[in-house]
Formats: structure tokens, sequence, C-alpha cells
């Protein structure tokens, strides 16, 4: 009974541990777990005590210093099993997968085993690790509860798509019937995109369609809705059938997150169908809002090609010239930029205002600071690779931190085994003179001598011998009267006084044969529990003499260990800053990337602005038609501008 | 159609999971291929560098822990050397009948801990946790432990209840467990001194 409530109880830590318990369970959680509570060896309590309050650094700590010493006698199986989780929260997804795959296919508890592969093929997925990721996932064995089978079913499908496997992704959605209800929506999305992909776009949009028809009353599929009806706008965009985009675009929310490509397209729409005058009133909107989205880019330059369609030369002119501004001052943002990140601030600014601490791999970024670097690489900094790289990142400061605070008391270990060295010293003489006093042998001997005198005592029955002094005193005295008493005569007064000595004997005889068994018992008590006293006097001696023998070794191995502890710490703290450089690179790296693609976006549409520009000038000129822009002609031109 | 930009990635959505109630930066927001004109990053070459530098990193960390493993054993067996080391525990069982807000611990009539709790370690211990309040080291011989639980009773009645024990501090180490439990039949928290070895 009590090791299944253990296994219980390891099973819902490690459920706790893989995330898998969400706020509204907790209090359900707590009472499960007070039920469940029966820690049986001290260090895994100790180990839980940290870990119920998300200090995982500290259980970790803990956890291995606690097998290291072999505390969990009690608890091995649901320490190992603790000890994936934790090294999962603390993203080292790798080492837990191994202490998964060796446990849990041993474990009875099908539902831990399919969570734990779950969770592993989650953060998997989030780190890009594909092929793992579908391994993970193909060894849950059963279906999940309802909360989590949704996440499964969507994280194959998402994992097979990321694979570029959309057919397979498509057989496993369709062949989900049941999705919970706040699923549905989400899956249907997938089926939609996955047949859009897959050029099967008549099927992909009635899907799309239908999401995007969601009732609006739930807040948290508006966004969903939204994403449809603006993928199915640009599917049709993208097929030629411009008629038909400009519904779904039109549904999208004005003010959503997706509501700028949805002004865009809704006017890419009219336009298509040479509708100029309505695609200006979503571009005007448009060119009013914030020029970091690209659809706000965008529309700088579709209002006047409008205008100019329209044969508002002038006009078309005059917001041609604005364009061409606000890119330059665009571009000049995203160079100073691009020199920032180079400069390393970009990263350190990101941590700046968040705490240091071992919050594992369910941490992410809270807030984002005021610059416009986190303005242009805000898609990039919520992307998964940023923000797993940020994690590590943030790991990595903490572990130096951590090796930062143990080099400090490296020094402070030297002075602490010298003291206790001292200590010794001082106090060898006097240990060494209170063991030689000590002579426990001449004790034992005394005690086997108490020994045999009592078992002569009580073999012969010799109950005066168990009498106290008094009556023994008083025995002596009565042999001695009545040795006397024989040398008289047999006069009367002699017979009398025999006859008192006589009396006195048998009452003292009396007494003594009346105590006798109580005394015999109590005496046999006192060398029992002279002897356990003896015993224990060896073993401390036995123990204290060790410790004087052991001491010097001991010392020498402390000392070793010191030795060899401080070159590990600097090697480890050196190995993390070259890795600590090489992450923040790669992360520079990425978000220098990113802003070099939208510098070059501007760049193109700036070079695309002053060549319809002096397209105008000429047509005003020459009065001849606007030239078509096209997207391999932006290209000649963004490389030409270059 | 002179249309400058046509192009739409569609993606799929992981990210919005319906239940967490909160929408991830980015997740939603589709991811648009400005111009046909610009590169992309070569997302093969990136994914491998990603994977490299995570998998040195996860390296790195193993390391790190063991490290912190090995020193943090040192330091104990420095300061708290087993044959003078006291430690001192706290639990609870269950808590129904006790809240509670600090533990004292006087070793031999010396204060040695007055430990305030938050709610988030009161929690911890009812979940099973078990804590570490006291590490010190004492000489081989007998010892009185004096612990004074304070908090709030049944019927959030100010409680305060002492628990006393004299031990035997042999050579070895010796782990005193101080456990708040409750005593269903009189609807009374019960403390409970067990000596371990």
């Amino acid at each position: 009974m009590i090791s299944q409530r253990l296994q219980a109880l390891g099973v819902a830590v490690l459920l706790i541990s893989l995330g898998s318990v969400r706020i509204a369970e907790a209090a359900a959680a707590r009472e499960e777990d007070r039920v469940l509570s029966g820690v049986r060896d001290l260090a895994y309590g100790e180990v839980l005590f940290h870990f119920f309050q998300d200090d995982y650094f500290s259980a970790l700590t803990r956890l291995l210093a606690a097998q290291a010493r072999g505390e969990l006698t009690h608890h091995a199986t649901e320490a190992e099993l603790l000890l994936g989780g934790l090294y999962l929260s603390y993203g080292q997804h790798l080492l837990a997968g191994e202490i998964f795959e060796r446990l849990l296919e041993q474990s009875v508890d099908s539902e831990v085993h399919d969570r734990a592969w779950l969770f592993l093929a989650k953060i998997w997925y989030q780190r890009g690790y594909l092929a793992e990721a579908r391994a993970a996932l193909a060894r849950i064995k059963n279906r999940l509860d309802v909360e989590l089978e949704p996440e499964r079913q969507m994280l194959s499908a998402r994992v097979l798509m990321d694979q570029g496997r959309f057919d397979q992704a498509l057989t496993i959605l369709e062949a989900w019937h049941d999705p919970e209800a706040q699923w549905v929506g989400y899956a249907k999305y997938n089926i939609g995109v996955t047949l859009v992909r897959l050029d099967r776009v008549a099927e992909g949009a009635a899907i799309l369609d239908a999401v995007g028809q969601l009732d609006l009353s739930n807040p948290a599929l508006r966004g969903l809705r939204d994403k449809a009806n603006l993928a199915l706008g640009y599917a049709w965009l993208q097929a030629g059938r411009p008629l038909e985009a400009k519904a779904p675009l039109q549904r999208v929310r004005l003010n959503g997150p997706f509501s700028n490509k949805a002004l865009l397209g809704v006017g890419w729409s009219d336009a298509a169908v040479e509708s100029f005058d309505a695609a200006l009133v979503p571009w005007m909107e448009l060119r009013q809002r914030s020029l970091l989205d690209p659809a706000v880019q965008e529309a700088l330059l579709a209002v006047p090609y409008a205008f100019s369609r329209l044969g508002a030369d002038e006009q078309a002119a005059t917001h041609y010239l604005n364009a061409v501004a606000a890119f330059d001052v665009e571009l000049s943002r995203v160079e100073s930029s691009i020199d920032s990140v180079k400069a390393g601030e970009f990263i350190a600014s990101l941590l700046d205002a968040e705490v240091l601490d071992a919050s594992g791999w369910q941490w992410r970024l809270a807030a984002l600071p005021d610059s416009n670097e986190t303005r242009y690489l805000y898609e990039l900094v919520a992307s998964h690779r940023f923000q797993e790289g940020l994690k590590n990142y943030r790991d990595l400061q903490f572990l130096r931190g951590n090796l930062d605070r143990w080099l400090q008391s490296l020094g402070a270990f030297d002075d602490i085994l010298d003291a206790r060295q001292r200590a010794f010293d001082q106090r060898l003489p006097l240990l060494n003179a209170s063991l030689a006093r000590m002579d426990l042998g001449e004790i034992s001997g005394q005690l086997e001598n108490f020994e045999s005198r009592l078992a002569a005592v009580e073999g012969a029955r010799d109950v005066v011998a168990l009498g106290t002094s008094v009556e023994q005193d008083q025995w002596r005295r009565l042999q001695r009267l009545e040795s006397q008493l024989s040398l008289l005569g047999d006069d009367p007064s002699a017979q009398e006084l025999r006859r008192k000595q006589r009396f006195l004997e048998g009452v003292l005889l009396w007494d003594v044969e009346r105590d006798y068994k109580v005394r015999l018992w109590r005496e046999q008590r006192s060398l029992r529990e002279l002897d356990a006293q003896l015993t224990e006097a060896r073993r401390t001696y036995r123990q204290v003499d060790n410790a004087r023998s052991e001491w010097p070794q001991e010392f020498a191995a402390l000392t070793e260990r010191i030795a060899l502890l401080e070159p590990r710490v600097l090697s480890l703290a050196a190995q993390i800053g070259e890795t600590l450089a090489q992450q923040a690179r790669y992360l520079e790296g990425i978000a220098v990337e990113e802003l070099q693609a939208q510098r070059q976006r501007l760049n193109t549409y700036r070079v695309q602005a002053r060549f319809a520009l002096a397209s105008v000038y000429d047509r005003a000129t020459a009065r001849t038609d606007p030239p078509a822009i096209d997207g391999n002609s932006l290209h000649q031109l963004a490389e030409a501008g270059q | 159609m002179r249309i400058i930009v046509v192009g739409i990635l569609l993606s799929p959505i992981w990210a919005c999971q319906p239940a967490a109630g909160q929408t991830t930066l980015g997740s939603v927001v589709p991811e648009f291929a400005a111009t046909q004109a610009v590169a992309t990053p070569d997302a093969g070459q990136d994914q491998a560098e990603f994977r490299t530098l995570d998998e040195s990193i996860q390296n790195l960390k193993t390391l790190v822990m063991n490290l912190n493993r090995d020193l943090f054993l040192l330091e104990e067996e420095l300061l708290f050397p087993a044959n003078t080391q006291v430690a001192i525990f706290v639990s609870m069982d269950v808590g129904e009948f006790f809240d509670l807000d600090s533990v004292q611990i006087k070793l031999n009539d010396q204060n040695v801990a007055n430990y305030l709790y938050t709610s988030r370690e009161v929690d911890a211990l009812i979940r099973g946790g078990v804590q570490q309040l006291y590490l010190g080291n004492m000489k081989a011989g007998q010892h009185e432990l004096v612990a004074i639980f304070t908090g709030h009773g049944p019927h959030e009645r100010d409680y305060r209840r002492g628990a006393t024990i004299v031990f035997d501090k042999g050579i070895g180490p010796k782990y005193i467990e101080l456990s708040i439990s409750d005593r269903e039949q009189k609807l009374q928290p019960e403390f409970v001194v067990t000596e371990w070895e």
C-alpha cells in the first residue's frame, strides 16, 4: 500500500515537473499531494521542498548529492524520474530523454509514460529536433486525456508540416474526428493551410472559409478567425481570384493584429480589378499606421501607384516623395539597429530587466525593452528558435554566476580545512591521554570476575552473599557468636544464649532467603547493563581511535579534492564564457540577418519609389502610361539600387 | 495585374493553444514574403548551427551540474563533518488543523534558528517537502532540543506549542525530524519529534 502511494507521489511529482499541471488544476493537485504524502527518505523530502517552490537548480543539486551519498534508498525510482523531469525543466532534454527511455518503458503507469513523451516531444519540437520529436510522439501508446490529446494531434501534424510532409499531416488532421470543441477551429485551420500548400486551393479555401466565419463572441477564437480570413484572402489573391479574396479580407477585425495585412490585401483585390479609387480607401488608412509593419511600408508605394493609375500624377509624385523620405528615415534606423546589435547591446538589453533565477525551460521573456531593435525584431524575438536560444544564453549566465560564487568559496575551503587541522593538532595530545587512560581490558576483566562470582553464588545458592552489607555484617557476628558460645559450658544461661543466637540466625536467614530471588535478578540485570555499556564504550573507543588515525588521510583527501575542484571550476567558467560568446554571436547573427532582410526590403521599396517617381515625371513630360511594376523588375531594381 | 506584393506564407498554428488563454507573441502573425526579391535565411544551416550550440550547451550544463554537486558535497563535509553534524528537519503531514507561521529551535537553551514561513514554503511542506531548518555541529553526548511552533490552530485561533527531546549525539551524523501532523480524533495538530540515524 505504502509503495503504491509512494509511486503515485513520484508520478504526481513527475507530472508537475513536466508542467502538465495547469493553474486550474493546481489546487486539486495539492489536495492530491496531501493524500499522497509519505516521504521516507529525508533527503528526497528536501529535494521536493525546493522542487515544489520551483527552485529547480537547488532541487537538482540536492538530488544529485543525495544520489551520490546513497540517501534515496526508499525512493530510488521516483528520484530518477524526478531527475528526468528536473533535467527537462532545466532544458537538458537529451539527458531527460535518456532517463525516460530507460525508466518509462518499465513503468506500469501508461499515463505517465505517454505524458512524459508528449512533453519531451514538445520541447524537442520547440528546439527544432524534428526527428526526435517524431520518435517521441511515436512512443505514445494510448489516447491521452481530453486536455492533452488535442495537443498531441496538433503537435504531430505540426512536426510533419515542418518536415514538409504535408500529406501525412493532412492524414492525421483528417483522421482526427472528435477534437475538443475549442480545438476544432485550430485543426481545421491547419487542414486548410495544408491543402493550400498541396495546391488543393479550392478544398483548402472551403475549410478556411468555415474557420473564418467562426463565432466572434468567443475571444479565444477571434485571432484564429482573423488569421484564417487573412490566409484565405491571400490564397485567392495568389490564385488570381481577387474578387473572392475581398470578402474574407473584409472579415478581419480592424483593430486586430492582422488588420494591416488585411487592409493591404483588400486594396490589392480592388486594384486587381482596376478599382483604384476603391483601393485607395484601405491604403490611405494603412499609410497612417506604424511604418514598422511591412504592410504599411508597402502601402506607402501602393497609394501613389493608385493615384498614378487614376491619372493624378501630382498626388502620386507627392506620395512617392514622401515614401522615399520615410524609407530613408526607416533605413537609417534599421542601420543603427544593425550597428547596435553588432555591438552586443541587444542581447544584454533583453535580459537586463530579468531576474536571473533557475526557472527552467518554461521561462519566457516577460517584456521587451523599448528600443528600435526590439521594434524591428519583435517577431524574431517571439520565435521558438530565438526564445530557445535566449533561454540557453540565460541558463549559461546563471551557471556562470553559480561558478563565480563557488570560486569565492573555494578560497574559504582551504581556510576551513586548515582550521580543522589546527584544532585536531591542539586536541590530539588530550585525546591521546584520554584514550591511554581508558583501560577497557581491565574493566572487561572486572566484569568477567563479577559474572563468575555471581554464577558461583547462584550455583551454591549462597543467599547471604546477596544480602545487604548490614545483613552480611550481622551474619558474620552471629557466626562468631556461635563459635564463642560453643566454648561455654552446658549451664542454663549458656543454653539460653545459644537459643537466642539460633533464633536470630534463623530470622536473618529468613530475611535474606525471602529477598534472594529479587536480589539475584537485580544483580544479573546490572551485569547485563554493564556489559552493554562496556560494548558501547568499546565502540566509541574504536570510533574515536579510527577518527584519530583516519584524519590525516581524510585531510589529505579533502586537500586533494579542493585542489582538483579549483581547476575544474576555472576550466568550466572559461568554457561557459566562450559558449556564452558563441551563443550571443548566434543570436546576434540571426537578429542581424533579420534586420538586413528588412533593410533589403526597404532598399527595394526606396528604389521602386524613385523609379516610379521618375516614371511619373517622364509621363508628365511625355504623357505616357505609368509602367507596370512586378516582382522581377523590383528584384533587378533592388540589385541595381545597391 | 500589377501587384507589388503577392505572397503570403500560410503558417499553421501550433503555438496558439486555446486553453492557455494567452497569446504568444508573434505566433498568430502570418509570415509575409514581403517581396520575392528578399532573400530568406538558410533555415537548414541555421537549424544545424542552433543544434550544434544547443548540444554543446547541454554537455556544458551537465558538467556544471556535476561540478556543482561535488562542490556542494565538499562544502557540507568541510563545514559539517559527519562526526559532529546535527541536522533538524521540518515536515508536515496534512496540516488541516495548523497553519504554520514560524518555528523556533533551541539547542541546549541556545537559540539556533528562528524561521518565518512564506505561504509558498508552507505549501511545499504540505505537498510532501521536508525542510532542512538547521544544520550545525555538536559534540558527542546528550543534548536538549526545544522546538516552538507558532501559527493558527482550529477556528483561526493563535496557536503556540512546544516540543522537547533529549537526544544522544554519537560519532555519526544526527538527523531530527520535527513533524506537524493532524490528530483527527481531537481535531488538533500534533507535533512529533523523530530521531533518524
